[in-house]
């Protein structure tokens, strides 16, 4: 399986390199191919909101920066991972200014999900989705936004999957849940694509 | 009750005054205009990126009583840009804080939100994450409002819009007395604008395809439009 991060860390904020790590080894543990994009020291614009990539230039953005490129990789991967700081419960600048280029990779067209508006599929299948954010101190409310942001993108992103976890920066235990949480997510999105 | 003087409207889309947000909240701001509040627009996206024009955004905001900021939902949440602007005024409040400098009066904050699918509802994230943030920034949260369709505005007056504007139009001016008597915009304002600008979601979907596919053949696309480039 091909596992994408995309990684959010902020420019002045706190890293997120030894997550970042521990991550990777626990998925090379697996034997997964794994990529990490450090979004920070990356030149990606912001998304202009024109939707050319829908009807001038289908699946494509018209700006020509590392956004392309992470659409392309993200495409073709079994599962991408968001690391994040958590910021009001959403992601952070990095992180969205990647996500927001991603739009190319699905259809102009709408189509209805559980009762709901979306985007019909461009490509025949979607990456899962994990999300990891870090917070510096408990903060339950921002959990929960979280959490439901990433489900709202699952469905959006027609993804089998997906997982949002929130921990802390100080967390003694952190190794031990990054472990957790690879194992099972791995475990779930490998048995579907067996 | 704090006296509301000085507003600054932030306008949270790239497309700046052609966006579906300019048009929102330039309904919004006129309105306050008109009761004689001084009133001072910026779009985020061209007015962060350079530290000069930075410093004076976090100014201008420092000195505005009340911030309102229209913005569209990307990805089920704000705009990057959006979030970049917010977390800078969260960064500069938490420095002016560390040196004691408080403003004399509570700010107080404001959303609009316009999402493309038709379900107002969609944007349900989004409006949590806009209270989270005025929580962090120490801002008096008046709450937000958040539409649907926002595909039929496109940037256009509110008043050039006919009757289907008729709902959101009367919901506007009520949260605009809200934000004049620095209240919580009320349930009723909330419950105007709620309301779709058609009544049918299926009429909103097909006309948006069919523009879709309209914008594709006038490009000379249509062919194209479901291309899977990168597979
Ligand atoms: C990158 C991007 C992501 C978007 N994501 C969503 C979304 O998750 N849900 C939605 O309803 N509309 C979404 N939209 C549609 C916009 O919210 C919609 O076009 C809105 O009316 C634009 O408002 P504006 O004119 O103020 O920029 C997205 C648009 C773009 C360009």
């Amino acid at each position: 399986m091909k596992i994408l991060i995309l990684n959010g860390e902020s420019l002045n904020g706190n890293s997120l390199e030894k997550l970042s790590s521990y991550l990777k080894q626990d998925l090379q543990k697996n034997n997964f191919e794994v990529e990490e994009i450090l979004l920070k020291d990356k030149i990606i614009a912001d998304c202009q909101g024109c939707f050319k990539c829908w009807i001038k230039t289908p699946g494509i953005c018209i700006i020509d920066d590392y956004g392309r490129e992470t659409a392309v990789k993200v495409i073709n991967s079994d599962i991408i991972v968001f690391l994040t700081p958590i910021v009001f419960g959403s992601y952070s600048y990095q992180l969205k200014k990647a996500l927001d280029r991603l739009i190319p990779l699905i259809s102009p067209y709408f189509t209805e999900i559980k009762g709901e508006t979306h985007h019909k599929k461009r490509y025949k299948s979607y990456p899962s989705i994990l999300a990891i954010a870090m917070n510096e101190a408990k903060n339950e409310i921002q959990n929960k936004i979280f959490k439901e942001l990433v489900e709202r993108n699952s469905i959006n992103f027609h993804s089998h999957h997906f997982k949002a976890e929130v921990l802390l920066f100080d967390d003694k235990s952190i190794r031990e849940k990054i472990e957790k949480i690879v194992n099972n997510f791995s475990q779930k999105v490998g048995v579907q694509n067996e | 009750m704090n006296e509301l003087k000085r507003a600054i409207f932030l306008i949270g889309s790239p497309k700046g005054e052609k966006s579906s947000s300019a048009s929102l909240g330039n309904y919004i701001l006129n309105l306050l205009k008109e009761n004689d509040i001084q009133t001072n627009t910026v779009h985020i996206h061209s007015q962060i990126n350079t530290e000069a024009k930075t410093a004076l955004f976090l100014q201008n905001i420092e000195r505005a009583d009340l911030i309102i900021l229209a913005a569209p939902l990307y990805v089920d949440t704000l705009p990057a840009k959006v979030i970049k602007a917010l977390t800078l005024i969260v960064e500069n409040k938490k420095k002016l804080y560390s040196q004691n400098i408080t403003p004399v009066k509570k700010q107080s904050f404001a959303a609009i939100l316009n999402c493309g699918f038709p379900e107002p509802e969609q944007n349900k994230v989004a409006l949590k994450v806009y209270k989270e943030f005025a929580k962090e920034a120490g801002f008096n949260y008046l709450g937000g409002i958040a539409i649907g369709m926002g595909g039929l505005i496109n940037g256009k007056a509110l008043s050039e819009m006919g009757g289907i504007a008729k709902n959101l139009i009367k919901g506007l001016d009520l949260a605009a007395d809200d934000l004049l008597n620095n209240q919580k915009i009320s349930d009723a304002a909330i419950k105007k604008t709620f309301k779709p600008l058609i009544s049918q979601n299926w009429l909103y979907t097909l006309v948006g395809n069919l523009n879709w596919k309209f914008k594709a053949l006038k490009n000379g696309i249509y062919k194209k439009i479901n291309d899977k480039p990168y597979t």
